[in-house]
């Protein structure tokens, strides 16, 4: 494939999720992207109809996986189109099929580990270690009127996007590269790299982040309730947090959704406010 | 003045909601970056950050696998801002409101990709008649998509915006502001939690080797 058309092919791949329907997922954005390399190897308008719906049926896949399949379905496309004989070209389309759906669900299950499951609350993690470093603590010190500069407040969902948007570039680029060399070949990109050593080294990063996060927030949190409400106030909020965590890790032992959780602190606070306006007890508060 | 100000957050968020789901997914529709976008656009963007992170923290819990429609971040983080802005000048009830509202809208979003099935055998058609209309159904769903996006802000945060004229909501803020503050602890927790069990789940003999 040549640079011109793989750069086409790339930019229409960013289109993969338009049109997504419950039927056949992600098909009109695959037949949007694969329309550049069709129309040159099926110069012929009936073959071409016939290589197009040959694509229209079910696709879904991650989205940022997607390069290593669009170049496995062109270079098979391509071996479709040179077949020597009919025998042979109904051998290519039947394998191409079977090939793009096991790659599809293979590459949906290590992007969803990846980027949903990993990459995105690291993002988000990152975002809140620009914060930390630029002094802005207002996401959990959010009493009186928090302030920062507009410049920090963008810099740590930038650095986020940033982040996530290169990793999945160069994945979605060297993807279809990859794909379209190896393409026919049952693992193919599916060894490109380690990713269960990814998968588990992300896990980690994002475990640590997150685990600092928490901490540096307890203390920060801690320093300001004790110089500002006394011990008693730490004690009392400390109190809070720690029923409120209890609440979730009950819920999330029963497997309920973070909804539930939020509408249970919603009525346990109702049940604080009440018993915080009691004479008497307002004044143990 | 205000008015004016809703109606071009609402299409600011139906331009930035193609980056949800039609176009790139650069994360530029993440709630964090949307609510500072939004915020700043409002005169809050601090408000705008804070709730679009615990919004962005809080919708993390859910993975959007296979045909899921999760809740929908951005629409949470602009209408979140909005009320904040132009109806409570309350965050606490703006965000819980707004997580109900992202919510709700995933299942706006679900109805469009159900009804968009309709359009595969209309394109099949099409195609056995030599008719490649591709461009034109791409087109259609980026302007259904963001002009659905734009409506339910704009709506949304209209409809609240009446309702605190006639309501007085600064009776439930002691509750919604305690619950709030112990949102990010809740949160973290919860992230805390899941990344935890991914690394135990590598680690055990049936995990991801």
């Amino acid at each position: 494939m040549d640079r011109k058309l793989r750069l086409k092919i790339f930019l229409r791949s960013l289109f993969l999720q338009s049109g997504w329907n419950f039927e056949r997922f992600q098909n009109i954005g695959l037949c949007f992207t694969l329309l550049p390399h069709l129309k040159k190897i099926w110069p012929d308008s009936t073959r071409f109809k016939k290589a197009f719906l040959r694509h229209f049926g079910i696709f879904n896949t991650h989205p940022y996986m997607a390069g290593f399949i669009i170049g496995n379905i062109c270079s098979m496309e391509k071996k479709i189109s040179s077949a020597k004989s009919t025998e042979e070209e109904e051998k290519f389309i039947k394998s191409s099929v079977n090939i793009k759906s096991a790659l599809a669900s293979s590459f949906a299950s290590i992007g969803d580990r990846i980027f949903w499951g990993r990459l995105t609350p690291i993002a988000s993690m990152l975002c809140l270690i620009v914060w930390a470093i630029a002094g802005f603590y207002g996401w959990f010190l959010n009493y009186g009127e928090p302030e920062a500069s507009i410049y920090i407040l963008f810099a740590g969902p930038v650095s986020g996007a940033i982040l996530i948007t290169c990793v999945s570039l160069y994945v979605r680029w060297e993807g279809l590269k990859c794909g379209y060399e190896c393409g026919g070949e049952k693992l193919c990109g599916l060894d490109m790299f380690s990713w269960p050593k990814i998968i588990s080294r992300l896990s980690w990063i994002g475990l640590i982040s997150t685990v600092s996060i928490f901490i540096f927030s307890l203390v920060l949190a801690s320093i300001y309730y004790y110089k500002n409400f006394g011990i008693e106030g730490l004690i009392f909020k400390a109190i809070l947090v720690i029923a409120a965590i209890g609440i979730f890790l009950i819920f999330r032992r029963l497997k309920k959704s973070i909804f539930l959780v939020l509408a249970t602190v919603i009525v346990f606070s109702i049940v604080v406010v009440f018993i915080s306006q009691i004479e008497g007890i307002a004044l143990i508060l | 003045m205000e008015i004016i100000r809703i109606i071009i957050s609402g299409l600011i968020g139906g331009i930035f909601h193609l980056d949800n789901g039609q176009f790139g997914q650069f994360f530029l529709s993440r709630p964090t970056f949307m609510g500072v976008l939004i915020g700043s656009f409002n005169g809050c963007p601090v408000e705008g950050a804070i709730m679009g992170i615990l919004i962005e923290l809080i919708y993390s819990d859910f993975l959007p696998l296979g045909g899921v429609v999760p809740p929908n971040g951005l629409i949470a983080s602009s209408i979140a801002v909005l009320l904040y802005a132009h109806s409570f000048q309350n965050m606490s009830l703006a965000f819980f409101i707004a997580i109900f509202a992202g919510v709700f809208y995933s299942k706006i979003e679900s109805f469009l990709r159900r009804k968009r099935s309709l359009w595969n055998a209309i394109m099949e058609e099409e195609i056995q008649d030599n008719r490649f209309k591709i461009n034109y159904w791409i087109a259609k769903t980026f302007i259904v998509e963001s002009a659905s996006s734009a409506t339910f802000i704009i709506l949304f945060s209209l409809i609240f915006k009446i309702l605190a004229k006639f309501c007085n909501f600064r009776v439930v803020f002691p509750i919604t502001d305690l619950a709030f503050s112990l949102v990010p602890w809740i949160v973290l927790t919860a992230l805390i939690l899941k990344f935890r069990r991914q690394v135990v789940g590598c680690k055990s003999p049936k995990g991801c080797k």
